[in-house]
């Protein structure tokens, strides 16, 4: 009786070690990095477009999984409304891919909703650079936004669109957190 | 009732149940997904969250079950040590197959996945992408040449010239599009040979830095869905300042299209997997940890319902029969199953309802007996004989009342002690201790004695008879406390006495009595003086011979008295007043009266209770005598015994006392003390207390002097009698 309970306790010691050293090995990973430089909706009346600027840096895993032709999706949220428990006045998603084609070593960064919105780099670094300058088109009701309505804009890593075998560490490992703080303006009169 | 009934199902069953059912599902659907056929990336968290769910309410149902089974086990409740004993076997015998199990599929896990990177493959995929590139390559120096060429041709031509020379030269070289950029990035002049790719891309910040390190630019790029040779070169002008630029796309051909692409989704396929390869462990053993946790607690909650469910019937047998050890044979029993529990279950029934034949039938024997045993018992308390019971150690089992009555001890008190103990206690009891234990001691199969024995009221004659029972039980002594029937006798023989005296002698007397009286008035004045005193003298004798004789006749009368008296309530104390009044005015007595409080009432007859009063007084003072001044005093007193009420009237003197020896025969005829008298008085007095159901005794006074008790029995109460009693006067 008394060795099974001694086996017991080392079993909850050497797993609590384990859930220890695992944690930290979570720690140490150092997550990528996404912020919202600039923002502002341009465009005429009938083609409101999103001029997006994100300033990104992908976590080691993350770039890694790029260079072994795993697409990375942006998932690109704008919403337009003075009350957030409300329903907005004006909302859209939109999903930028990031991808490596081995052929061609070439960087491709497409808005998956525009298909022929698609940009190719030789490098991951003109890749990234490429996020600052995004032009997402947007539905015709921000142009017609109220004045003074805010807008809130807001990025992340889309794990839903990675492949299966990545959504566990994705929902667990730091390094496959990737989302920017909300992005809030308020459109310029005219 | 019905809502706790369906709250237990939910919570022991039907939870349980689903559990189960989404932990199989949540794993399944995992394992799809990791595989790549899933598409619940949106609900992947809400599984793993319901499979983490499940688990921790399959943990909960068996923490709930153990803490039951913790319970049973404190409370000892039947089956509970066999069931977990059952469970333990049943978890021992099937976590640690599910175990090894688990351990071979993680080691199969990894060792599969291993074997999908073979080195060869991926050599030979990186050769074939290497190819594809060389190709493409020796495609983009063509493809470079022809730019070069026509970008020749275009440094002399004038801008509104040049969209003609592209337009022939795009067929020539075989380009998808040629397109010729100004200074400022404009587009001057574009071809296109394909309408999917009207709008030539504008270069970007990569393209010109190579521009700017090599003079010119040739890639192949995915464009569209097409991988595209991209070339672009500088046209050369003689204006100063002019930097206009061809840019032209190339098709691969259609052939090395599809097998560029085939080569290049292979590779990337393997370098994904290559790269998911930790992932990919890590989701399946995630998966088959999850397995392994569904198998083994779905083990051990089955555990739990097979050792329940093989137990329940031996539990239920267990309480059966800690009921029919406490004497309960309605308890119900679980239903025979057609195995051996089965077979056990009829066979335990079966018994249990022999027992309760056995034990009906045991117990209307012991009523029977103890029915017997209390009639015996009230038999022999009923017997005016001392029964006394020996086992065959001569040890006494069994005394009724009346022996304790004749013997004057307490048979409880001896129960279990042997004859010489009961002597060494009761020493005066030796004259019937000592030949009982000799006739015990004897082993004769009857016998009988007479024997005088000592005992604290008095000396008694008993007739003692004592016989073996059967089957060396022991032995059973009856005796006969002859005193009484002596006694008995004895007043019989004095009243027949005292009738035939009074009979007999009665009737001459008064003849005899007139015959005297006539010979002295005849011849008392005829004689001579001398004579005549004669006379005179004998005829005086003989008259009051007579008297004398009257008054004994007349005393043996009273005590032979044939009539029955006649009982009417009488108030005690008033007739005692009327009584003692008489004697009241003597001044040769001191009488003095100590009456209990109240009035007692009983059932006497007035003459006959007066009369004994009388006696009592009238035998106070011939005791006393004229040696002192006579002292009397009458009391009465309530005292209660055997559930009766009686009244104590004590006449008390102070005389010398009862003479040596005094017992019951001085309540005789004839028995008495003193010079004078019938002897009759005490005997008429017990006569008459007998005659009302009470008693006389006799004792001296701490003080001097003695004191007789007359006992009656009260018909009412003191104090509470409403009816007015007789007072006779």
């Amino acid at each position: 009786m008394r060795s099974s309970k001694s086996l017991v306790s080392a079993a909850c010691v050497a797993a609590g070690l384990l859930l220890l050293g695992g944690c930290g090995a979570l720690a140490e990973q150092h997550p990528g990095k996404l912020t919202i430089r600039v923002a502002r909706v341009t465009g005429t009346p009938d083609a409101p477009m999103l001029e997006l600027g994100l300033d990104c840096r992908l976590s080691g895993p993350m770039q890694d999984a790029l260079d072994h032709g795993i697409p990375l999706t942006l998932q690109i949220h704008i919403e337009a409304g003075r009350w957030r428990l409300l329903p907005a006045d004006a909302r859209s998603d939109q999903r930028i891919e990031l991808r490596y084609f081995p052929l061609s070593r070439r960087y491709q960064l497409r808005d998956l909703d525009a298909a022929a919105d698609v940009r190719s780099f030789a490098t991951p670094g003109y890749l990234l650079a490429g996020l600052n300058s995004l032009r997402l088109p947007l539905p015709a009701t921000f142009a017609n936004l109220q004045r003074g309505t805010p807008v809130h804009v807001d990025a992340g890593l889309e794990t839903a669109a990675l492949p299966g075998a990545l959504r566990l560490p994705a929902l667990f490992e730091p390094a496959w957190q990737l989302s920017a703080v909300e992005y809030t303006w308020q459109p310029a009169p005219g | 009732m019905a809502t706790r009934a369906w709250l237990k199902f939910t919570l022991r069953r039907a939870l349980p149940a689903l559990a189960v059912l989404a932990l199989l599902l949540a794993s399944l659907k995992l394992a799809e997904d990791a595989a790549g056929g899933g598409g619940v990336g949106l609900y992947y968290r809400w599984i793993l969250g319901a499979a983490a769910a499940a688990l921790a309410l399959l943990a909960l149902a068996i923490a709930q079950r153990l803490w039951r089974l913790r319970v049973d086990l404190q409370r000892g409740a039947p089956g509970a040590r066999l069931g977990r004993r059952l469970l333990v076997m049943l978890v021992l015998l099937a976590v640690p197959p599910v175990v090894v199990v688990y351990g071979f599929a993680l080691r199969f896990l990894d060792a599969t996945i291993d074997n999908w990177f073979n080195v060869k493959l991926e050599q030979a995929l990186d050769n074939a992408l290497e190819i594809g590139r060389i190709v493409i390559d020796e495609r983009l120096r063509v493809a470079e040449r022809s730019s070069v060429d026509i970008s020749a041709r275009l440094d002399t031509m004038p801008a509104n010239e040049l969209q003609a020379i592209l337009d022939d030269e795009i067929d020539e070289i075989g380009a998808t599009q040629l397109a010729v950029f100004g200074n400022d990035g404009r587009v001057i002049a574009t071809a296109s040979s394909d309408p999917r790719y009207l709008d030539p891309p504008l270069p970007d910040a990569t393209m010109q830095m190579r521009m700017q390190g090599n003079g010119r630019y040739a890639a192949a790029e995915p464009i569209g869905d097409l991988l595209m040779l991209r070339v672009a070169v500088p046209i050369a002008s003689d204006v100063p300042g002019s930097r206009r630029l061809l840019q032209g796309l190339f098709p691969l051909p259609t052939r090395l299209q599809a097998l560029t692409r085939g080569i290049e989704n292979a590779s990337f396929d393997f370098q994904r997997l290559k790269f998911l390869r930790g992932s990919l462990k890590l989701t399946f053993a995630l998966i088959l940890t999850f397995a392994l946790l569904l198998s083994a607690l779905l083990v051990t909650l089955a555990a739990f319902g097979v050792a329940r469910r093989l137990v329940a019937p031996v539990g239920r047998l267990i309480a059966a029969t800690r009921a029919v050890g406490a004497g309960r044979y309605d308890t119900p029993l679980p239903i025979a199953s057609n195995d051996e529990l089965g077979f056990l279950v009829d066979s335990f029934a079966q018994m249990t309802r022999e027992i309760e034949f056995a034990s009906a039938r045991a117990q209307k024997s012991a009523q029977e007996t103890e029915r017997q045993r209390a009639w015996l018992v009230a038999l022999l308390e009923r017997l005016s004989a001392g029964v006394l019971g020996f086992d065959q150690s001569g040890r006494l089992r069994i005394a009724n009342r009346a022996a304790e009555g004749i013997l004057g001890v307490s048979a409880a008190h001896y129960l279990g002690r042997s004859l010489a103990e009961i002597e060494r206690e009761e020493p005066h009891l030796a004259a019937f201790t000592e030949p009982l234990a000799r006739h015990l001691r004897g082993g004769l199969r009857e016998w009988r004695e007479e024997l005088v024995v000592d005992t604290s009221d008095g000396r008694r004659v008993l007739m003692l008879r004592g016989t073996a029972l059967p089957d060396d039980a022991g032995y059973v002594a009856v005796f006969d406390d002859l005193t009484v029937l002596n006694r008995a006798q004895r007043d019989a023989a004095w009243g027949e006495v005292a009738r035939r005296l009074a009979h007999e002698v009665r009737n001459p007397l008064t003849p005899i009595q007139l015959a005297a009286e006539r010979l002295r008035r005849r011849f008392l004045g005829r004689l001579s003086a001398e004579e005549g005193e004669l006379i005179d003298r004998a005829t005086h004798t003989i008259v009051s011979q007579v008297e004398a004789l009257k008054t004994m006749v007349n005393a043996f009368g009273d005590y032979a008295r044939p009539q029955p008296a006649a009982l009417r309530p009488i108030a005690l104390h008033a007739l005692l007043d009327d009584v003692l009044d008489l004697y009241e005015n003597d001044q040769r007595i001191g009488l003095s009266r100590d009456l209990a409080d109240g009035e007692p009432l009983v059932r006497a007859d007035a003459v006959r209770l007066r009369q004994a009063l009388h006696n009592l007084i009238k035998n106070a003072l011939e005791a006393i005598g004229d040696a002192r001044k006579p002292q009397i005093l009458v009391s009465t007193r309530i005292v209660r015994d055997d559930e009766q009420e009686w009244v104590e009237l004590a006449v008390a003197d102070n005389g010398p006392g009862l003479p040596t020896g005094f017992g019951e025969r001085w309540f005789e005829p004839y028995t008495t003390s003193k010079n004078k008298g019938t002897g009759l008085g005490l005997a008429v007095v017990k006569k008459i207390a007998e005659e009302h159901g009470g008693s006389i005794r006799a004792e001296n006074r701490a003080q001097g002097g003695a004191v007789f008790t007359l006992r009656l029995p009260i018909d009412i109460a003191p104090g509470v009698a409403k009816q007015p009693a007789l007072v006779p006067h």
